[in-house]
């Protein structure tokens, strides 16, 4: 199949659907939309596209950038029919069919991009492949876990646009919280404001830190280095 | 929202003191920029360092500029890694390197840039404006970080239009003041106009709030939906939106 974009009509018909999942009316998505005239248009590059599963969102981002690489960066950033199409394509990547074999899509914007600042990197597809963009390999910790879902560490990182532009930073949550075995975040990591040291707790920190310190010119050790002993539990696992 | 607290003294520079203008990029489709800025009396040593950082929601690039004493300018200010779109907002620091890390002794931020042919009086717009292809569109707000009026590049006389028409002033401008208002009243349930001076947010509440004859801001949804039509008639009127419109189209007309 050919890489497409969903015009007005095939995202109001996404959409839809998505709300048929949402309240139980129907327990499927229709894919015919793809490769329909009527509900999308091509891209300016021919791009095939199979069916594929991905094991983590790291994965998912990579091959995200790659599938794209053809396409000028205009084409690709703020395109809503574009990502959704991929959405609908990747459905059982991004919305799996659960063992009651209900689905649960969540909010619209994990699947048909919001591009405002608050919503832009929920989209399931576009918020790992902007992180791997930015960032690539070092994206690890925060694109750990399955496609269907963004860990804590990602959503409280993703959304601020001063600390997930900082590749210092990034760098700083793989020091803290990647256990260096199995590659995923360690344990207690996303938890609550109230645990010490924890993602939440990151975040806070480096916000004041930033009052204070040029935090953009820093690599990651120096930010680990700079942090409170409340750290040391993560600094030292 | 987070209060931050800022308890070593760093220097807020005014944004007055800056001024960034986009240019040309020398390679590529994309910008460059231009910053003329004015740091004098402001007691940063000489030896401290000035770097320009540009941003928006999407990315980010970092250019140095030697030193607070001796400027030098980077050898390319091409924004390659920076998207056009939404447009870009620009930080000036000034940091203490003396020490292992550098230490922030003062900050410009979200300084708005001058388009390629701005004039200077447009600096720190609340509604900078950007041309760009919008296919059969003639206008769009964009809200994605700040507001941006978008206007269609392929509009002969759009730009003389917007500034100077009677057209854009009767009829895009009232709906882009309600559509800002409306974002920040009922999207990002922003409603404090004092919360922070550099905020759009709480600028265009300020200049909502400035506007004849609008009352304070309301409790409730229903009576805020009311307090933007107001503040979009204050608007109208205050800009004599019927009158140029009328006489715009006694223009055409004849």
């Amino acid at each position: 199949m050919l890489l497409r974009s969903l015009n007005h009509n095939g995202v109001a018909r996404f959409r839809s659907a998505l709300g048929k999942l949402r309240d139980g009316t129907s327990v499927e998505v229709s894919t015919d939309l793809l490769e329909d005239n009527a509900h999308t248009e091509a891209v300016s590059a021919e791009i095939n596209v199979e069916p594929r599963s991905f094991v983590s969102r790291l994965e998912l981002g990579e091959y995200l950038n790659g599938l794209l690489s053809a396409l000028p960066i205009e084409e690709i950033d703020r395109n809503r029919g574009l990502w959704s199409w991929l959405s609908l394509w990747l459905f059982d990547v991004v919305c799996p069919r659960r063992a009651d074999g209900s689905r649960k899509p969540g909010r619209d914007y994990r699947h048909i991009p919001d591009f405002g600042y608050r919503h832009r990197h929920r989209h399931l597809l576009f918020g790992p492949y902007e992180l791997f963009r930015r960032h690539g390999a070092r994206s690890i910790v925060l694109l750990a876990g399955a496609p269907s879902s963004e860990s804590g560490l990602y959503h409280e990182i993703a959304g601020r646009q001063e600390l997930v532009s900082n590749p210092g930073v990034i760098d700083a949550t793989v020091r803290l919280y990647m256990d260096r075995k199995t590659g995923a975040p360690k344990k207690g990591a996303q938890g609550s404001a109230t645990v010490p040291g924890g993602v939440r707790r990151l975040v806070h920190v480096l916000q004041q830190l930033d009052l204070t310190f040029d935090i953009h010119a820093m690599t990651g050790r120096q930010i680990v280095d700079l942090l409170p002993d409340e750290f040391d539990v993560w600094r030292k696992r | 929202m987070i209060r931050r607290l800022n308890y070593t003294g760093r220097r807020k520079i005014s944004r007055a003191r800056v001024t960034v203008r986009l240019i040309p990029a020398k390679r590529g489709d994309g910008y460059a920029f231009h910053v003329d800025y004015d740091l004098k009396g402001l007691r940063f040593p000489d030896t401290a360092r000035v770097y320009v950082e540009a941003y928006n929601v999407a990315s980010y690039m970092r250019f140095s500029f030697g030193t607070v004493g001796e400027r030098h300018d980077p050898r390319t200010t091409d924004l390659r890694d920076v998207t056009p779109r939404p447009l870009p907002r620009f930080r000036l620091k000034v940091v203490d390197e003396q020490d292992r890390l550098g230490l922030l002794l003062g900050v410009a931020d979200k300084i708005v840039p001058l388009r390629p042919e701005e004039e200077l009086s447009h600096k720190q717009s609340l509604l900078p404006v950007e041309f760009c292809d919008l296919g059969d569109r003639v206008w769009r707000l964009d809200l994605t970080d700040s507001p941006v009026l978008e206007l269609n590049n392929r509009v002969e006389g759009i730009a003389d239009a917007a500034r100077v028409g009677g057209s854009f002033v009767g009829l895009v401008f009232p709906e882009v003041v309600r559509g800002v208002l409306s974002h920040i009243l009922f999207v990002l349930r922003e409603d404090d106009p004092t919360a922070d001076d550099s905020e759009w947010t709480s600028q265009w509440l300020r200049y909502a709030l400035a506007l004849p004859d609008v009352g304070a801001l309301p409790e409730q949804d229903a009576d805020r939906e009311e307090w933007i039509d107001q503040a979009v008639h204050a608007f109208c009127r205050a800009r004599q939106a019927r009158e140029k419109l009328e006489t715009t189209l006694r223009k055409e007309s004849q």
